[in-house]
């Protein structure tokens, strides 16, 4: 056997190499594309539960957070530039090149100090191979990863579907909220109500539930539906609730509630339900009684009072919850102020700044 | 073309020769013929497994009379001594009438031996071949004396007959480099077998294709195909997914094998891809002539745990699992 190897000028091998790894490495960047969008998915639906449920997020964060991850992907893709050994046996996959690529690319280092006829032979065919092969670059790659990118379009349908609902959310128009009827309210269901957006924005932002404790006081316990049905001339827009004095324009969060014709106060119900656009309400209302709030948590608050009636002597509580979405709560919501008839035309509950008295 | 695609070439001309003349002598059994052959210019030993009558002798012969080389031949039975193998020592008497001690070498001490039903002799004439086997010397008295080069063992087995017989320890079997099975021939095979040995006798017509000094020109050959360091990596991990305590044992191996296969079986397969690959008209080892040659090479040198075997688990049909696994990971 001939010792010395005259290695043959492999341009047809160099060429397709690169070609490869300029192919693979789109096909990478294809893929953390896909993964970015799986990311993606996974991260808003986990900071729309922490939006929901802990502290409310801003948009701009949500964007940092995704554009961190989509940085670090593609930094990742540029780092791991696939090496022509890595290219020659994606090649040989692809083109069923049976490692004929791979044992090229390993030949083409060792050839000066290679003997023997197989190196000079495998060098050959490679070159031969590199030339029927690099016309079919493009679809043959196209073909191994057709069958991933149907499965890309599912995270990205989902990221559609999630970036899209806080452009519904800002879509809504608040100021077409419309007087909430006691008579619509009376009706139960809140079927009277307009179910425009405007009144899901302002009033979906706070569930009022106030159960009122085993103590509240016979005589006083009348009905929301009479209360407010007594109130319907005098019902004021949530819009005009939603901007009460003391608070900020874009804190919502404003159940009315009216008390009845007496000095008594009365009991009403707040209770907004976003499914149906329904408000009812409730609060146990004593003459200028206020409750101050607690946040129990990200998304409520909750306040309690106690105390004795004082026509019947007989001892009442008050509990009230509030929950609260996230993204309209201030952050230094303290304090609800319940206003009687006795004060003022309609009892309130006013959710405000920091310390004030909001009433 | 070039000289070295020449080479190729002759050496692919040469291989098909001797290919097609034993297929002509052996009808019906080319996957066996190609493996044996790969086996043979891989330099291995071979233990052929089949039922009598299917042609083992005389593959043997034909083998040896194609490739021009000695034949020796051992019967194996019972009471078969280890001189009767590797020869002893005689006394001779000198001119002057003393005595002289001499070596008459035995059977073993030829290019191509065939150990007829190996299985029949006593483990300690079985042992004898060891040496020989992987040294390529016998001792005797002391003194080494080399075998001819080159220098294979074809032994045969009969798979049914276990009555007065010795199964080979697992240190003899990984000697051999492939263990064949012998099939049955189809039908038409058997219509052919009926036109060229009725009434003759098919290996006394054949004339040898290759000499001694080219058959070792076709080893050396085999010697230089390539091996890129992804193939030699995907032979180690078929190699270590047998072992059932290697990290890379395969799910099958875990559950079946009781002991894997040897480092020497990995000697042996990237041995005989290189001849495949020869055969293929490569000069470089591909996935597929690893996986080609896994059961030929590895059936017997793995051991599977005895309730393996009692449900009917057999050595080949757990490597075609962990074939089927290793194919997955090196597509």
């Amino acid at each position: 056997m001939d010792r010395s190897v005259t290695v043959p000028a492999s341009v047809s091998l160099e060429s397709f190499l690169l070609a490869v790894r300029q192919r693979l490495w789109l096909i990478r960047l294809a893929e953390a594309a896909r993964t970015l969008l799986w990311y993606a998915g996974f991260i808003l639906l986990a900071l729309a539960a922490v939006h929901l449920l802990i502290t409310a997020i801003t948009r701009s964060s949500i964007f940092a957070i995704v554009g961190s991850v989509a940085l670090f992907l593609l930094l990742r893709v540029a780092r791991q530039r696939p090496s022509l050994a890595q290219c020659a046996a994606h090649a040989d996959r692809v083109f069923s090149g049976h490692a004929l690529m791979t044992t090229a690319v390993e030949c083409r280092h060792l050839s000066k100090s290679a003997s023997g006829f197989a190196t000079e032979i495998v060098l050959r065919q490679a070159d031969d191979a590199a030339k029927s092969w690099t016309p079919e670059i493009s679809q043959r790659l196209r073909q191994s990863h057709a069958s991933r990118t149907v499965l890309a379009t599912i995270p990205l349908f989902v990221a559609l579907v999630l970036l899209s609902l806080p452009g519904v959310e800002k879509g809504i128009d608040v100021d077409r909220v419309t007087p909430v009827s006691a008579a619509q309210i009376a009706a139960g269901s809140g079927e009277g109500l307009d179910r425009g957006t405007g009144d899901v924005a302002a009033l979906r932002r706070i569930i009022v539930d106030e159960s009122s404790a085993n103590a509240r006081p016979p005589g006083e316990q009348q009905s929301a539906t009479a209360l407010l049905a007594a109130q319907s001339d005098d019902a004021e827009t949530v819009t005009e609730l939603s901007t009460a004095p003391g608070q900020s324009g874009d804190l919502g969060g404003v159940a009315g509630l009216a008390g009845d014709d007496g000095d008594l106060p009365g009991n009403a119900i707040a209770r907004s339900t976003p499914a149906d656009n329904s408000l009812t309400a409730s609060a146990f209302i004593q003459d200028r009684e206020s409750i101050e709030l607690q946040r129990t948590g990200p998304t409520f608050a909750a306040g309690r009072k106690s105390g004795t009636d004082y026509s019947t002597g007989e001892p009442w509580e008050l509990k009230s919850s509030f929950l609260i979405q996230a993204a309209a709560v201030p952050e230094s919501l303290t304090h609800a102020t319940i206003l009687s008839r006795a004060q003022a035309a309609h009892a309130r509950l006013y959710l405000g700044g920091p310390g004030k008295d909001n009433d | 073309m070039t000289e070295q695609n020449e080479n190729l070439a002759s050496v692919m001309h040469d291989l098909n020769a001797l290919e097609t003349q034993l297929n002509s002598v052996l009808v019906g059994q080319k996957k066996l013929i190609r493996q044996l052959l790969i086996a043979i210019f891989a330099g291995g030993h071979v233990l052929l497994e089949g039922l009598p009558g299917l042609g083992k002798t005389q593959l043997a012969k034909a083998l040896a009379k194609s490739l021009g080389l000695d034949l020796g031949r051992v019967q194996c039975t019972p009471d078969l001594l280890p001189a009767d193998i590797t020869g002893s020592e005689i006394l001779l008497s000198g001119r002057q009438g003393a005595g002289e001690l001499q070596f008459r070498p035995g059977p073993v001490f030829a290019n191509l031996v065939l150990v007829d039903e190996i299985n029949r002799a006593t483990p300690r004439t079985q042992s004898a071949l060891l040496e020989a086997m992987q040294e390529g010397q016998v001792t005797c008295a002391g003194k080494r004396h080399v075998l001819p080069e080159p220098f294979w063992i074809i032994a045969t087995q009969n798979p049914i007959e276990l009555e007065g017989t010795y199964p080979l320890p697992e240190a003899q079997l990984d000697r051999f480099l492939c263990k064949l099975l012998l099939p049955y021939p189809a039908a038409d095979s058997l219509d052919a077998l009926l036109d060229t040995s009725l009434d003759q006798e098919p290996v006394d017509q054949l004339q040898a294709v290759c000499t001694v000094e080219r058959t070792r020109e076709l080893r050396v050959a085999a010697q230089q195909v390539l091996v890129a360091k992804d193939v030699r990596a995907g032979a180690i991990n078929l190699v270590l997914a047998t072992q059932p305590d290697s990290e890379y044992s395969s799910a099958a191996a875990r559950q079946h094998i009781r002991y894997g296969a040897s480092p020497r079986a990995l000697l042996s397969i990237i041995r005989a891809a290189r001849v495949r690959a020869l055969f293929e008209g490569r000069a470089h080892v591909a996935f597929e002539d690893l996986s080609a040659l896994a059961h030929p090479v590895l059936r017997h040198r793995i051991l599977l745990h005895t309730g393996s075997e009692l449900e009917g688990h057999t050595e080949n049909t757990v490597l075609d699992q962990i074939i089927k696994e290793w194919v997955q990971a090196n597509p």
